[in-house]
């Protein structure tokens, strides 16, 4: 019977997204109520999409090799985003010194869009892989940083108590109790971060470079191609799709008792 | 029954929304433009809605998208003369940052006559602009700028056929150009390789704007930096050198003139048109006189927003001349163009079919009408 149900929700869900296409193709192709110009045809995005898989016609890359400039930017700033954010959150909220220490530079520093900083990083680390990278890193190690601090508060004293009791050293406790009960929030924090770093990712790339899905939508609005725009947006929510997803497994593995 | 009728519904709602999106399509009526790239001349004549005034005696209303730039003078100072009103027509600006948020607008209908650059070729190929005149020839300032100690700088004129070009194959090979891909500087830098006998793989293209080219390249980035003016005198004031401009490449690059085409093809506007049309070589002559078109032009700077002094613009200003009836009568203005459409078409950023209709929006028919008129008078 549960079966059946989550069966039938699904179904649904598949429905939801026919009935949109539906509603695309009535609007663009039968009744031409839209100018192909603002927005492309179901028909004509498909045909663009596989065009795009080996075509570099308009914008000089393949889709697969825009894809790849893209994942490489994006992943190298996120991961870097998680891998300093996360830590820095657990020891901020642990250690009340170094909070002291680093919160008003961290309070002061989120406040700012990353994407004010491109002017900077392009004197500081030039136009390659590294400026756009670090662009991303600002969006995605912030929300890393936030949410691990957030859970690792969120540890309910009477925990904290309990370990006390049995003897575990404070570095203990936090690695024992404090980080697995923050887990849940680290990883919508890294959630969060996935989507700043595709959003500033396509910021970055509108400037300085040649290749990368944010430079194909530029290049898609310059020459007026919508369809070639419509393709790019939809590859980047494909892309975020697998990339949630994948994070949402790594959650339902390592969080204690399931998301 | 109840279900049925809600699917129905949601279905026309989400249609409708769609459909809405669209915006003005089709309809006379129009509000001023709300593009990003947008900024306010004229406020006051902006947030006036265009209707098709076309009654006898009273001016034909033209919404003109124009530039902040030298390429829109001859718009403003025919609006700020009254030759518009006593020719039986009435300019109202709107001004717009660079061409494609122009194009945008254009989409939405927002306009009827543009001063436009290289994105007048995707104006005709994509929403069947007419291109009615090129009037300027803003060939000067448009160069890749390299630096003094940069290998391409210690060698000049190593083609006879351009003395004034620095570089050579093997200088070029390698090097990072950076630019805005798709503008006129594309076109220059396929001028250039193609003198050198190179391609676009034997380089690498940054897609960059100039302010950020010009932060990247003093800090060290690239090898050769698209530059324009008004930065074009920042490098040249920094001892950078112009490795290769539209003039030294042989590459004539004028501004244009695009009309919507909804516009264009009511009967009642042709008239005008051709006034309009007019009253922009009438302009090119009295911009004959460097003073006059100085003071115009700083005038024009200032009514945007910026405030100049007049001898750090004399240069700029004056390299780049508006095209008089002489130009028109012993040459084919309309090259540059076509030239530019066929660079489009050759990096495949419009098709063949696109290109065919450039060429078919190319309409010289309504300038000589102008010739005509300008010429009796």
């Amino acid at each position: 019977m549960q079966v059946s149900k989550r069966f039938c929700l699904k179904i649904v869900s598949a429905l939801s997204i026919l009935l949109f296409l539906l509603i695309w193709y009535l609007t663009t192709d039968v009744l031409k109520t839209v100018p192909p110009t603002s927005l492309p045809s179901p028909i004509k995005v498909c045909q663009t999409f596989v065009e795009k898989l080996h075509n570099t016609a308009p914008d000089g890359a393949t889709l697969g090799v825009h894809i790849l400039a893209s994942l490489q930017v994006s992943l190298t700033g996120f991961t870097l985003g998680c891998v300093i954010g996360i830590p820095l959150g657990i020891f901020m909220a642990w250690f009340h010194r170094f909070d002291l220490l680093t919160k008003p530079v961290f309070d002061f520093l989120r406040t700012i869009p990353p994407i004010a900083f491109i002017p900077i990083m392009i004197i500081l680390l030039g136009i390659g892989v590294l400026a756009k990278a670090s662009i991303v890193f600002l969006s995605a190690f912030i929300p890393c940083v936030i949410n691990t601090y957030t859970g690792i508060k969120a540890t309910k004293p009477v925990h904290i108590w309990v370990a006390q009791t049995f003897g575990a050293s404070r570095m203990r406790t936090l690695w024992k109790v404090a980080v697995p009960t923050a887990l849940p929030f680290i990883f919508t924090g890294m959630k969060v971060s996935l989507n700043a770093a595709w959003t500033s990712l396509l910021a970055a790339e509108m400037l300085g470079s040649s290749k990368g899905l944010g430079f194909m939508i530029q290049m898609g609005r310059l020459l007026i191609r919508a369809d070639v725009v419509v393709v790019g947006m939809i590859t980047i929510g494909f892309i975020g799709f697998i990339l949630s997803a994948i994070l949402d497994y790594l959650e339902t593995t390592f969080v204690k008792g399931g998301a | 029954m109840k279900k049925r009728l809600s699917l129905l519904i949601i279905l026309c709602l989400l249609t409708a929304c769609i459909s809405g999106c669209a915006g003005g399509n089709g309809t006379s009526l129009s509000s001023a433009p709300a593009s990003e790239g947008t900024s306010n001349a004229q406020p006051a004549q902006q947030n006036e809605v265009a209707s098709e005034n076309t009654s006898i005696g009273e001016p034909v209303k033209i919404r003109v998208a124009a530039m902040p730039q030298q390429l829109s003078l001859p718009m403003y100072y025919i609006s700020q003369q009254g030759w518009d009103v006593k020719n039986g027509f009435k300019l109202e600006l709107s001004t717009f940052q660079s061409g494609a948020p122009m194009n945008e607008a254009l989409g939405a209908d927002l306009w009827d006559i543009a001063t436009i650059g290289a994105a007048g070729v995707l104006s005709c190929s994509v929403y069947d602009a007419v291109h009615i005149m090129s009037h300027e020839d803003s060939s000067a300032g448009i160069d890749f700028m390299v630096r003094p100690d940069s290998p391409v700088a210690q060698i000049k004129g190593y083609l006879p056929e351009y003395p004034d070009m620095y570089g050579d194959p093997d200088t070029i090979k390698g090097a990072v150009f950076m630019f805005p891909i798709g503008s006129g500087h594309h076109l220059l830098l396929t001028e250039y390789l193609n003198a050198m006998g190179l391609s676009e793989s034997d380089i690498s293209m940054v897609n960059m704007n100039h302010a950020e080219g010009y932060q990247a390249f003093v800090s060290g980035q690239g090898d050769f930096s698209a530059t324009a003016y008004p930065t074009t005198d920042n490098y040249i004031k920094e001892g950078y050198i112009s490795a290769v401009n539209m003039s030294s490449a042989n590459c004539p690059y004028y501004d244009n003139v695009v009309v919507n085409r909804k516009f264009y093809d009511k009967p009642e506007n042709q008239d005008a048109l051709v006034a309009l049309l007019t009253q922009m070589l009438r302009c090119a002559d009295a911009f004959q006189d460097d003073q006059v078109l100085l003071d115009a032009m700083v005038d024009w700077y200032k009514v945007n927003g910026q405030e100049v002094n007049p001898d750090d613009v004399r240069n700029q200003v004056l390299e780049r001349p508006f095209l008089t009836v002489a130009d028109y009568t012993s040459s084919d203005t309309t090259a540059s163009f076509k030239r530019m459409a066929e660079f489009f078409a050759s990096t495949e950023q419009i098709s063949q079919e696109d290109l065919e209709r450039v060429f078919n929006n190319i309409r010289p028919e309504l300038l000589e009408k102008a010739l005509e008129a300008y010429n009796s008078k």
